[in-house]
């Protein structure tokens, strides 16, 4: 029988709060927000700065309400939008619509890492691994599952709803922008090709994934290992291997290192991504040895929850 | 009949400390077995060997397989519940019976929400909402609705009041119990489950004290009011526990013959717990 649906959806029942209910309640106060800047603050003389610098400073795009209404600042930036090329146009609306996804990717690490460090402990401390291991579940699909939750599932969701805020956006602004007579889809809907970035975000959180690999593998080890505090061990080992190594060898390879897989691999503001960033980002050495590492990790973690009891 | 478990020189230590001794023992398909122990006897690792959630050394098989390699595969066939309280208590009665659907073949769900809607727990709830009681409630129609060869309880019913304790073992040997179950129960509490078994294991310190069938019992064990004339006679058989009761002595002896005890006095088989006792204290 395939268990896996139902595992997955054990997770989601477990950490319903952070998984779900956290990414819809950002979704809504961004939409709302957003909403809230062109419907409430019209004809206000509101206090809304958006910078936004190009490649050079002649092509500085900015917009300062502090005197005006939205609406005439939405003018002034609805008129500079036919006057650029269509490569700068793409860039700066891509400034805008990207910067909505990184408070989702921001607030999703931080669910994930939490998640992670308490998915092979918390049930030893509670001793409910008693009677998730009286299932026939084997232990690598308990563990793989977790993971799965965290590299897939879970940034789904955010992705998802960073999506959504996106195309909630797009149409307050597409909607401000008929009073301007431009053409709004010329100038909006097609630069800021939603839909492609979607499935490139797709394919950057699927390289994020395993370039974080042996971070996740680290995370995974410590929480099946650690008999109290696993944040503790997660974070206190690295930094005592920080130590010995600037002690005896004055640079700290090794942490450095897990520390750069700890972190998402760059992605810039300034300009799209595009797909060849991405797998050459993942055919990178670096890249290949820590999924290797990584794996390792994971048997690691796999092997210690065949072992784990009760705390 | 074919053995469901087959354990030989079973050993378990923490660092220096032994808690399982070179056991050996042997439960045959179809029997409801007590293992019986003081506390810190053995009697939760001895289970947990069995169920593959501890390591250990020696040889042990369970439904033909090493519970030490196929967990998995061995839960398939195989229940447990530990003390109460195992249940996760974010889980919601309604998603705990949909997660053991989507994992276990062997489970009826039918069954589980037949048994549920005995009691008074509602699937909207969830595990940290009900009682103890009903938390043991719920796991045991959980269990009882996967049709499985061997049932495995730690001291199922430790910490419930005297009514749920009744009600679970009543519910467990009328709805649950076939021929081709077998079921293990750990306790202390020997008085509870002396009426259901078919066979007896005592642990002491990590050792097997006395492993035998309950038909096998008045053969080997007989209890004898002796009255005050034949003390010193009775005494020469070594009884293996002497109290006193009523001014009279109340003797149990050990492999002693059944004609030598009637000479004695009247003669009836000793409760689990007086054996229990008396091969206790007698260590």
């Amino acid at each position: 029988m395939n268990q896996v649906p139902i595992l997955i959806k054990r997770e989601f029942w477990e950490h319903r709060n952070t998984f779900l209910v956290l990414p819809a309640v950002i979704t809504v106060f961004f939409s709302l927000l957003l909403a809230g800047l062109f419907i409430f603050t019209e004809n206000d003389g509101i206090s809304a700065h958006i910078v936004i610098d190009g490649d050079n400073s002649s092509e500085e795009w900015s917009m300062d309400a502090d005197d005006e209404s939205m609406d005439e600042a939405m003018g002034i930036m609805f008129s500079k939008l036919p006057e650029m090329s269509v490569e700068l146009r793409e860039q700066k609306l891509f400034q805008v619509f990207h910067s909505l996804t990184l408070p989702f990717f921001m607030v999703m690490s931080f669910v994930v890492f939490f998640y992670l460090i308490g998915s092979l402990y918390e049930d030893r401390k509670d001793r409910s691994i008693l009677f998730w291991k009286s299932m026939p579940v084997s232990n690598s699909k308990t563990v793989l599952i977790k993971l799965a939750t965290a590299l897939l599932a879970v940034p789904a969701v955010y992705l998802v709803c960073a999506f959504v805020v996106q195309v909630f956006f797009l149409l307050v602004v597409s909607i401000a922008a008929m009073g301007h007579d431009i053409n709004v889809f010329e100038m909006l809907v097609a630069p800021s090709n939603l839909i492609g970035r979607f499935f490139i975000d797709i394919a950057y959180l699927l390289v994020q994934g395993v370039w974080t690999l042996p971070f996740y593998g680290w995370v995974l080890l410590v929480s099946a290992f650690a008999k109290s505090v696993p944040l503790i061990w997660c974070i206190g080992v690295p930094f005592a291997v920080t130590l010995v190594e600037k002690l005896f060898f004055s640079e700290a390879h090794l942490s450095e290192w897990l520390f750069r897989h700890a972190t998402p691999p760059h992605y810039s503001m300034e300009s799209p991504l595009e797909i060849s960033d991405l797998s050459h980002h993942l055919l990178r050495l670096d890249t290949l040895i820590g999924v290797v590492v990584g794996a390792g990790l994971i048997l690691g973690a796999i092997w210690l929850r065949g072992r784990g009891d009760e705390i | 009949m074919s053995n469901v478990v087959h354990a030989r020189n079973l050993t378990k230590s923490y660092g220096s400390f032994e808690v399982l001794r070179n056991i050996n023992f042997e439960i045959e398909a179809g029997s409801i077995v007590g293992l019986i122990g003081p506390n810190g006897a053995g009697k939760t690792t001895t289970l947990k060997a069995l169920l593959g959630l501890t390591g250990f050394s020696g040889e042990l098989e369970v439904l033909g397989q090493d519970p030490g390699k196929n967990r998995h595969q061995l839960m398939e066939n195989v229940c447990f519940i530990a003390d109460v309280g195992v249940l996760p208590r974010w889980l919601k009665v309604s998603d705990a019976i949909d997660y053991i659907e989507g994992v276990h073949p062997k489970f009826d769900r039918r069954k589980a929400e037949a048994l549920l809607a005995e009691t008074k727990i509602s699937g909207r709830q969830k595990v940290k909402q009900l009682s103890k009681g009903m938390v043991t409630q719920l796991h045991l129609a959980l269990v009882m609705a996967i049709d499985v060869d061997l049932l495995v309880l730690d001291e199922p019913t430790l910490g419930l009041d005297i009514l749920y304790r009744k009600s679970f073992y009543e519910r467990l040997v009328n709805d649950y119990f076939d021929n081709n179950t077998s079921i293990i129960i750990s306790t202390h509490q020997v008085e509870e489950i002396e009426s259901l078994l078919t066979h007896l294991i005592f642990i002491d310190e990590g050792e097997i004290v006395l492993s035998t069938s309950m038909e096998e019992l008045p053969n080997k064990y007989g209890e004898v009011l002796i009255a005050p004339e034949n003390v010193e006679a009775a005494l020469e058989y070594s009884p293996i526990h002497v109290r006193e009761m009523l001014g009279k002595r109340s003797m149990i002896f050990e492999d002693v013959s059944r004609e030598t005890l009637e000479s004695l006095g009247e003669v009836h088989t000793p409760s689990v717990a007086d054996l229990f006792v008396a091969k206790m204290q007698r260590k």
